[in-house]
């Protein structure tokens, strides 16, 4: 296989509308593979990277929907077959009660849909990432905004796209090693 | 490109439906001398039905000045134009002064225990205070006075409360619930906000707002109706669960009497239309940011809101027959005719003076 | 609440706000006012764990509680706990979705301290059931004995809504702390802290994507959490309301419960940021405006809470019922009279002074008016558990509760645990939120 001597570029910027912008003419440019990094979410840039939408909440709706209908479930189940009991004279399958459990249970299954499969859509927790090797990408989590183009993608080769990333007149350009 | 002056459009309109009125009134007006009893049920279900939508939007106006949101600006000249209705609104209640003896139990056969509160003079020195009050707030807004928002919504709060004893609860006379102010106060809520919705998409698609409403704001509105959806919903399941949990003869006969055999399929589809279908729809976002289908959701709502009073009156006096009268629906419509009527007088004064 | 001075002091930049928020736990050295609180806060969580192990060795019989009052200080305490930790929530979660952006100087500590109030509540019913070991019999699990737990019974409830309020609320504090945690690992100069930030911030790297799907779920996280925050005291007004005893069985209980407890969480949200931003300085963070949003929202939420004193009082009356009325005579002139009255000057009267501007613009009123909250609702939990069950139905089983040295150790122990971990979390985790705080100060271009 044929591995990139680098992983990528990364370009700083000072403030997010230049990272905006820099990311927009990248992508105008051709450049597929790649990512930006900034300390606050930035309003428009991962459509500008390509990025279109998350399934996100359709999981967290199946999650709360699993988790209602679940708990309904498991109490009417306990209540009506597996344990009957007379309470106060109510009957077996007193569904006005359940509906507080299964509610609860609805919301504990959609909040740890969402977490999770955010974490796992992000690919998180993620112990190495070639990037911290570049020193200076500490600052991308206080007050320093960066674009990286990676080496896989197709149209990337070391010169063409140096100059490209200078031609946006970044604050610095780094190369990030693996 | 040509836009239509506000007034045309809404002139044919306006006169159109006060010529419906009259038809639709007059058509009541003989079912008061063919069946008096039916003519107050009815009327008095109807009249509760519109005062939601005027007391809720001077509540709107109010909540608009205390909590300020995109939302308030687009919809503010519809909320105030709904709230000037009140004169209306309170001369629609006289019929019902002769109807008293008709519709409240406690008239006939005075609850002993409960005399000092429900007796009829006292019944009508209470009515004339909510209404002094509900005309001092209305003017008070309608002349810019903001200020009373806050105490303002206090005093919404407790008269629309006790109002609620009074022309409701009292329908049964043995029965009592604590919530049933909140119950109220979030009805009317929502009454109004869905009348908003209704009245702003029609305006936005005829091009006659002098602000740009954009999908923003209809979001924003369309949250507001969601979390009146949800407030409904909670307190009408939290009254639900205790009193069934309580089972108390006085109170769970309430139930039985609304959820029983032959009233269940009204409150079905009450949990469909007034939650269940109206809480998924509004959960999407595309949804709420498009005029046209947030307006069908919110009509859907006020259908809802009209069988929630239906429901929550019509049992008391016919426990067995869940059966619609056609003077229900003659009312319903006579009344609404003659209030859109009004509605839209001030609306195209409101337009006109936001334009210029 | 659209206008009014800035939310955040101008002169912040989006580097001066993190270094300010990160100086107070990476740089700078604790202060000696930290460590005098964090003793006393730890000597009391000690009497706190003295109650307990005694009440473990000796029984519940060194509590007041007995026939006929059953429910003592453990219920009044779990009540008054879970009400305090309904803010932090409630800001991080309604506030966002409103859009109200005064939120995020307030919303990091906001939503510790509602960590720390459940946990201390949750303490209460466990300790209270007499043989705290078999906690767990209250879950549903295929156990040996065969016996589910009584879904029909507003007890249970309690434990499946504060378990999925406690879980939740951790959640949506560490997804919240997420990105502030790298922020730490990037700044922080010593290994030990390097290695511990950057395990528990997963190797957040701020990308844009990441933050894309981040937004969304902590915005989901918040639609799931508004619903949840209000489920939670509900089914606590449940455990009075499904009841049918005077003064318990009412349908208004249910909201006036949530109104209250949302009430005490921002009495207890001002008692806390107040002396804060004194001490760290975060005036310029944490606004006039931040006190006097918080303010308008508990006077907002207790005049419902009088809303429902003023209908529990007519209802009684209007209901024409003996025992109602009597409950509520009982309440006003009986012997725990002296609590109503105390409430009633608490909750009814001292709040009203919020009305005014110049007493929301007053630091040090503001603070005495929400402690006076705090001790309003606590009594207020005080005189409805203990009138409607100290004198019943039946005169010849009426009795008295008199708490003992125990009870009032426990309780000040819940107080000393919840300022310990407190003050921990000052000490190691950033007590405002980082990326939040950037976002509003980045200049919009």
């Amino acid at each position: 296989m044929n591995f990139p001597p680098i992983y990528g570029l990364l370009a700083e910027f000072d403030t997010s509308a230049s990272l905006l912008k820099a990311a927009r003419q990248a992508r105008a440019e051709g450049y597929r593979t790649m990512d930006a990094f900034s300390p606050m979410p930035v309003e428009g840039l991962s459509e500008a990277l390509g990025f279109r939408h998350t399934r996100l909440p359709w999981i967290v709706l199946a999650g709360g929907l699993f988790g209602a209908a679940g708990g309904f479930f498991l109490q009417w189940y306990l209540s009506v077959i597996g344990y009957p009991l007379n309470v106060g004279g109510r009957p077996y399958n007193s569904w006005p009660a359940f509906i507080v459990v299964s509610f609860e249970l609805a919301i504990l299954a959609a909040a740890f849909a969402a977490v999770l499969s955010m974490l796992a859509c992000n690919g998180l927790p993620q112990p190495y990432h070639p990037l911290f090797n570049v020193p200076r990408f500490e600052s991308a989590s206080r007050d320093r905004f960066f674009l990286c183009i990676e080496a896989a993608d197709p149209s990337f080769d070391p010169d063409k796209t140096r100059r490209f990333l200078e031609s946006l007149k970044p604050h610095e350009i780094f190369e990030v090693p693996h | 490109m040509e836009t239509v002056t506000p007034g045309r459009s809404l002139d044919r309109l306006q006169r159109w439906m006060l010529g419906a009125s009259f038809v639709l009134l007059a058509a009541c007006g003989v079912g008061l001398l063919w069946t008096p009893t039916q003519f107050f049920r009815s009327w008095l279900v109807a009249w509760l039905f519109w005062l939601a939508i005027t007391l809720g939007s001077a509540a709107a106006v109010m909540l608009h000045h205390l909590a300020d949101g995109a939302w308030g600006r687009a919809a503010r000249p519809v909320f105030e134009s709904a709230m000037l209705t009140l004169p209306l609104v309170a001369f629609l209640f006289v019929p019902l002064l002769f109807g008293l003896e008709r519709l409240y139990p406690w008239i006939r056969d005075p609850v002993q225990e409960k005399a000092p509160y429900l007796n009829v003079p006292f019944f009508l020195v209470r009515t004339a205070v909510y209404f002094a009050v509900w005309f001092a707030l209305v003017r008070l807004l309608d002349r810019r006075h903001l200020l009373v928002s806050a105490p303002g919504l206090v005093l919404y709060g407790l008269t629309i409360t006790f109002a609620s004893i009074d022309w409701v609860m009292s329908l049964e006379p043995h029965w009592t619930s604590t919530i049933i102010g909140l119950h109220f106060i979030a009805g009317q809520g929502l009454s109004s906000f869905a009348a908003a919705l209704v009245a702003l998409a029609f305006l936005a698609r005829a091009r006659l707002l002098p602000i740009e409403v954009n999908a923003s704001h209809f979001r924003a509105l369309g949250n507001l109706l969601l979390m009146f959806v949800l407030l409904w919903a909670y307190l009408s399941y939290s009254q639900l669960l205790i009193i069934w949990s309580g089972n108390l003869p006085e109170e769970i006969s309430w139930y039985l009497r609304r959820a029983g055999p032959s009233w269940r399929w009204v409150a079905l589809a009450l949990v469909g239309l007034h939650f269940a279908i109206p809480f998924f729809v509004l959960l999407s976002r595309r949804v709420k940011e498009q005029a046209g289908w947030l307006a069908v959701v919110a009509a859907v709502l006020l259908l809802a809101r009209a069988v929630d009073i239906f429901w929550l009156v019509v049992p008391a006096f016919q426990p067995d027959r869940p059966v619609i009268h056609g003077l229900d629906v003659l009312a319903l419509l006579g009344m609404g005719a003659l209030w859109i009527a009004l509605f839209l007088r001030h609306l195209k004064g409101r337009l006109a003076y936001a334009r210029s | 609440m659209g206008s009014g001075p800035p939310v955040i002091e101008p002169s912040y930049t989006v580097a001066t706000v993190t270094d300010k928020i990160s100086s107070v736990v990476l740089t700078r050295r604790t202060p000696v006012g930290w460590i005098i609180g964090f003793s006393v806060a730890l000597l009391l969580t000690m009497t706190f764990l003295t109650a307990v192990l005694t009440l473990f060795a000796a029984g519940i019989g060194i509590w007041g509680v007995n026939v006929p009052v059953a429910w003592g200080f453990a219920i009044i305490n779990f009540v008054w706990w879970i009400g305090i930790g309904h803010a932090g929530t409630l800001i991080s979660a309604i506030l966002l979705l409103m859009q109200q952006k005064w939120r995020q100087s307030i919303n990091r500590f906001a939503e510790a301290m509602t960590l720390f109030a459940v946990l201390c509540a949750a303490v209460f019913p466990l300790l209270h059931l007499g043989r705290p070991k078999f906690f767990y019999w209250l879950f549903p699990y295929p156990s040996l004995h065969g016996v589910p737990p009584q879904f029909r019974s507003p007890l249970v409830w309690d434990v499946f809504a504060v378990a999925t309020y406690f879980t939740v609320s951790l959640l949506f504090w560490y997804v919240g702390l997420l990105p502030d945690l790298a922020t730490f690992r990037d700044c922080a100069k010593r290994k030990l802290a390097k290695i511990v930030y950057g395990v528990l911030a997963m190797g957040w790297r701020g990308s844009a994507i990441h933050w894309h799907r981040y937004d969304t779920a902590y915005l989901l996280l918040a639609g799931l959490a508004t619903p949840l925050v209000v489920s939670v005291h509900t089914v606590v007004s449940f455990d009075f309301a499904t009841s049918i005893l005077p003064g318990w069985h009412t349908t208004l209980f249910p909201p006036y419960f949530v109104a209250g407890a949302i009430y005490s969480g921002f009495a207890m949200v001002l008692v806390l940021a107040i002396p804060l931003r004194a001490a760290y300085g975060l005036e310029g963070l944490i606004t006039p405006r931040h006190l006097d949003n918080m303010a308008k929202i508990m006077l907002a939420t207790g005049l419902i809470v009088d809303y429902g004193y003023v209908m529990e009082a007519f209802f009684a009356w209007y209901s024409g019922n003996e025992a109602e009325r009597f409950m509520m005579i009982n309440r006003m002139i009986g012997p725990y009279a002296p609590a109503f009255w105390a409430t009633i000057a608490c909750n009814g009267l001292a709040i009203l002074a919020l009305w005014f501007p110049r007493v929301r613009r007053n630091v040090p009123a503001l603070f005495g008016i929400a402690l006076l909250v705090l001790v309003g609702m606590w009594l207020e939990r005080f005189f409805i558990v203990l009138t409607s069950l100290h004198r019943d139905f039946l005169p010849s089983s009426w009795g008295m509760y008199y708490p003992t040295i125990w009870d009032w150790a426990t309780f000040a122990g819940t107080i000393g645990l919840f300022f310990t971990l407190l003050f921990l979390f000052i000490r190691f985790l950033p007590l405002i939120s980082m990326f939040e705080v950037r976002a509003l100060v980045e200049p919009k271009t």
